[in-house]
């Protein structure tokens, strides 16, 4: 039961117009919620952005805190300092997104072996051929 | 007025306004609407109008292919600030209303009825208008939007000169009272009765959400949403081409909870809340109707933007692919242009016998202008990948030399008329625009015998002027335009969703009018549907086979040097008001059209006097015609045709018939004033006192 359903769709709308109609999870593809994600921070690079689902927001933030990126206002003064943690942003950022690629191979891996055990000619179809 | 006195004469120019970019057509094209919020407003009954109280519905809306679906989800009262002070038994009605009645939404929603503020109600309309740039619906809505004005200005906002700026916001954080410089004034032009321009301007900052265009792209550094703000009245008239109130509206397009009546207005009472949901209720149900129908139609103009059917013409002119003619040939002659504005005139329209009851058969030609449209093939020049200019002065007046009735009444003779030619006229009966009455303002036009300078006409004008008068007018010089090749990429569309059309073998202007022909014998559907769409049909074959075509749109309140362009030469000029063409704009076509019209009444005319006939008026495309049912003399010097000797004059046309003939038999039809309502013949009698004021009716003896 929606408490406030003008409200709720106000909140939905300013989401589908950030981030288009069918927004996905940049780490895990999860469509529902979605938010904006600053990858080094909205006081380091406010326009180094993209949509992270509620979980993986978390993630990477967690990956910044563990990599000490500092991210509050006021804590990269100079240039030199603010590149500093946007590199080491994008680090965090690439190594999630190389969990994340390396889950969905594992995921490939388990269809595979799945296939060969209950469809074992499936590798001599045309469209899997290279 | 004597044979030697000559007045003075004017014609149309084409003006260029230097530095002045091609005309703006419709934004690109955004989303089918979400979410509508829909209010009325109830006023005092003074002068003043002042907002006493309103209600709204917000919906959420769903597509099933082109259909809405719309489920209510909030439903809420509104009160004017100063109800406390104006009318305090009035607002404890509307409190003790609000707490006891449910609101009408959807099953499985809050069912709160919502009571509020007008400023609190001015932040819903923020949200929802802004924000979540939601439809903003009403009947009438710039007088409903307006009851919530505290200041106003005169706008200064592009695209809306002359009109008013409104002050809807106030400041509300208590520090300051005036108005909120955050929030946007609503900007309103009025067209006519029935149309206003409408929209929100800037304001000092925007939130960079709301710098993301409709269209979708990244934000912009400069942004302001203008609102998606429907006036139902305006979009029911460009769907019908007739102004509608709440309650026709509602019969028209079928509504289940139409408008209720009230005998009180001004007193605030549980009935009267009721009436003002019940309205809210009626706009509506018609909103869901009216879209459902603006949908069917595969154009991508906003509801919003279709100011009349030519609106909805010129977007399925774009939706084929088709450009406009002088957006892709940027180098069409000017004077060219020039010459073809001086030789339009609007449709011919007399009397002939005045003030003298005279017995009648009233015909009038189908469609006049797309028929004509039509037999001269103008369509190929809408999609043409050029059009020519080709001298044709020779044949022109070999043209004229041979040409008799006979040759008029052959299609092939048709095409043959997008031509223009100038003239030296001697007493030949062609149009002109003259002061014929010194004692009026203003010009007025005829079709008459003419002497005077060399002046460009169209082909047909100058044919007509030798059937009436039986001379050639002498031919000074010729040119004919002539279409060459067809523009690669067009669509083939449905219109309304029904009628295939492929532009590259079908003729839109015909096909729409067999089908509105169709449509009268469709009894499956209520008559009063019938009618509006055939009327939208009509008006929207007129509209775009000619009326985008010749559109001007004086720029008032402007003062600007132009250049001009006529049959005489070019010259420039500084103008107040100057004209800028529509976007479709292309002289030539509207002038060979109404030339072909004023062509179909001189042949009529012609054949009505081969028979030793007359006519009573003449008004465009139509003609009553002196006939009782055996003929006779009437009064010396008028001579009636039988009804017989009429059919014989109807039949000669049956060669000019472009349209399929299972559908439309003849182009010249028996008007239905010529039956009685039990579809009984009778004697029609008219009586005219000047051009367009007559009255035909039918005598009791």
């Amino acid at each position: 039961m929606e408490g406030d359903p003008r409200k709720n769709d106000q909140r939905r709308e300013a989401r589908r117009r950030m981030f288009g109609p069918n927004p996905a999870c940049m780490l895990c593809g999860e469509t529902d919620p979605v938010v904006f994600h600053h990858t080094a921070g909205h006081n380091n690079d406010a326009g180094l952005e993209g949509p992270y689902c509620l979980n993986c927001h978390a993630k990477a933030h967690e990956a910044l805190r563990d990599a000490s990126v500092p991210i509050k206002r006021g804590a990269c003064p100079t240039v030199p300092e603010r590149v500093e943690a946007i590199l080491k942003a994008v680090a965090t950022y690439l190594g999630l997104l190389a969990d994340s690629l390396m889950r969905w191979a594992g995921r490939l891996r388990e269809l595979i072996d799945r296939m060969d055990d209950v469809v074992p000619d499936w590798r001599e179809w045309g469209v899997v051929q290279p | 007025m004597k044979a030697d006195e000559f007045i003075d004469t004017a014609v149309r120019v084409w003006t260029e306004i230097p530095d002045c970019g091609p005309p703006h057509h419709a934004q690109a094209p955004v989303d089918r609407p979400r979410f509508a919020l829909v209010l009325d407003t109830e006023t005092s009954t003074d002068a003043s109008m002042r907002l006493h109280f309103g209600s709204y519905r917000y919906f959420r809306i769903s597509w099933h292919e082109a259909v809405p679906l719309f489920t209510c989800v909030e439903e809420g009262i509104f009160y004017a600030d100063d109800l406390a002070e104006c009318d305090p038994e009035g607002l404890d009605v509307l409190r003790v209303y609000a707490q006891n009645a449910r609101a009408d939404v959807d099953p499985g929603l809050p069912d709160k009825l919502w009571l509020r503020s007008e400023t609190e109600f001015l932040s819903v309309l923020w949200e929802e208008a802004i924000k979540k740039r939601s439809l903003i619906v009403g009947f009438n809505l710039p007088f409903d939007l307006s009851r919530f004005a505290f200041d106003w200005g005169e706008s200064s906002t592009p695209g809306f000169p002359g009109g008013f700026s409104l002050a809807l916001w106030q400041r509300t954080d208590g520090k300051a009272e005036g108005e909120n410089k955050y929030r946007p004034r609503l900007v309103v032009k009025s067209i006519d009765s029935k149309r206003a321009l409408k929209g929100f301007s800037s304001t000092r900052e925007t939130d960079w959400i709301d710098r993301i265009a409709v269209d979708g792209t990244p934000p912009r550094l400069v942004y302001s949403h203008r609102g998606h703000l429907l006036d139902l009245r305006t979009l029911v008239y460009a769907l019908t081409d007739k102004g509608h109130s709440l309650a026709s509206a509602c019969t028209a397009f079928g509504v289940e909870h139409g408008k209720e009546d009230t005998e009180e207005h001004g007193l605030i009472t549980p009935t009267y809340i009721d009436y003002n949901r019940a309205d809210v209720r009626a706009t509506a149900e018609l909103l869901e109707k009216v879209l459902t129908e603006y949908y069917r139609h595969p154009i991508d103009l906003q509801p919003t933007k279709a100011y009349s059917p030519a609106s909805i013409g010129k977007a399925y002119l774009r939706a084929f692919g088709v450009t406009p003619i002088l957006e892709r040939q940027q180098d069409f002659a000017l004077h060219v242009l020039g010459q073809a504005m001086e030789a339009y005139y609007g449709g011919r329209a007399e009397c002939r016998i005045r003030h003298q009851e005279v017995p009648v058969v009233h015909l009038d030609f189908l469609s006049m202008y797309p028929t004509v449209n039509a037999l001269m093939d103008l369509w190929s020049f809408h999609i043409a990948e050029r059009i020519h200019v080709d001298e044709a002065t020779d044949e022109t007046r070999a043209l004229v030399d041979e040409v008799g009735l006979g040759a008029c009444l052959d299609r092939g003779l048709w095409p043959h008329l997008a031509t223009l030619v100038k003239v030296r006229p001697d007493c030949d009966v062609l149009p002109v625009r003259a002061r014929y009455d010194e004692a009026r303002e203003g010009w007025q036009i005829g079709v008459n015998p003419l002497t005077g300078d060399p002046r460009w006409h169209t082909l047909a004008d100058v044919i007509g002027s030798k059937l009436l008068t039986r001379r050639a007018p002498e031919v000074l010089e010729a040119i004919a335009l002539r279409p060459e090749g067809m523009m690669p990429g067009l669509l083939s569309l449905k219109l309304r969703g029904e009628v295939e059309i492929d532009p590259y073998m079908d003729d839109p202007f015909r096909l729409v009018i067999e089908t509105r022909q169709r449509l009268a014998s469709q009894l499956d559907l209520p008559q009063v549907e019938r009618e509006w769409r055939r009327l939208f049909l009509k008006i929207f074959a007129n509209g775009t086979s000619y009326g985008i075509l010749a559109e001007m749109n004086r720029q008032d309140g402007l003062s600007s040097w132009v250049e001009i362009f006529s049959g005489l030469g070019s010259f420039g000029a500084k103008v107040s008001g100057p004209e800028r063409r529509g976007g479709f704009a292309f002289p030539p076509l509207p002038a060979f059209i109404s030339g072909g019209a004023r062509l179909m009444l001189a042949i009529l005319e012609s054949l009505v006097s081969e028979r030793g006939g007359t006519y009573a008026i003449c008004d465009t495309d139509s003609m009553s015609i002196v006939a009782s049912e055996h003929g006779g003399e009437v009064t010396p010097g008028i001579h009636a045709l039988s009804w017989d000797e009429v059919d014989e004059v109807r039949d000669r046309f049956v060669d000019l018939n472009p349209y399929e003939r299972e559908v439309i038999g003849s182009i010249l039809k028996l008007e239905d004033v010529n039956f009685l309502p039990t579809g009984e013949r009778c004697q029609l009698w008219c009586y005219a006192i000047s051009a367009k004021r007559y009255v035909h009716f039918n005598r009791l003896d």
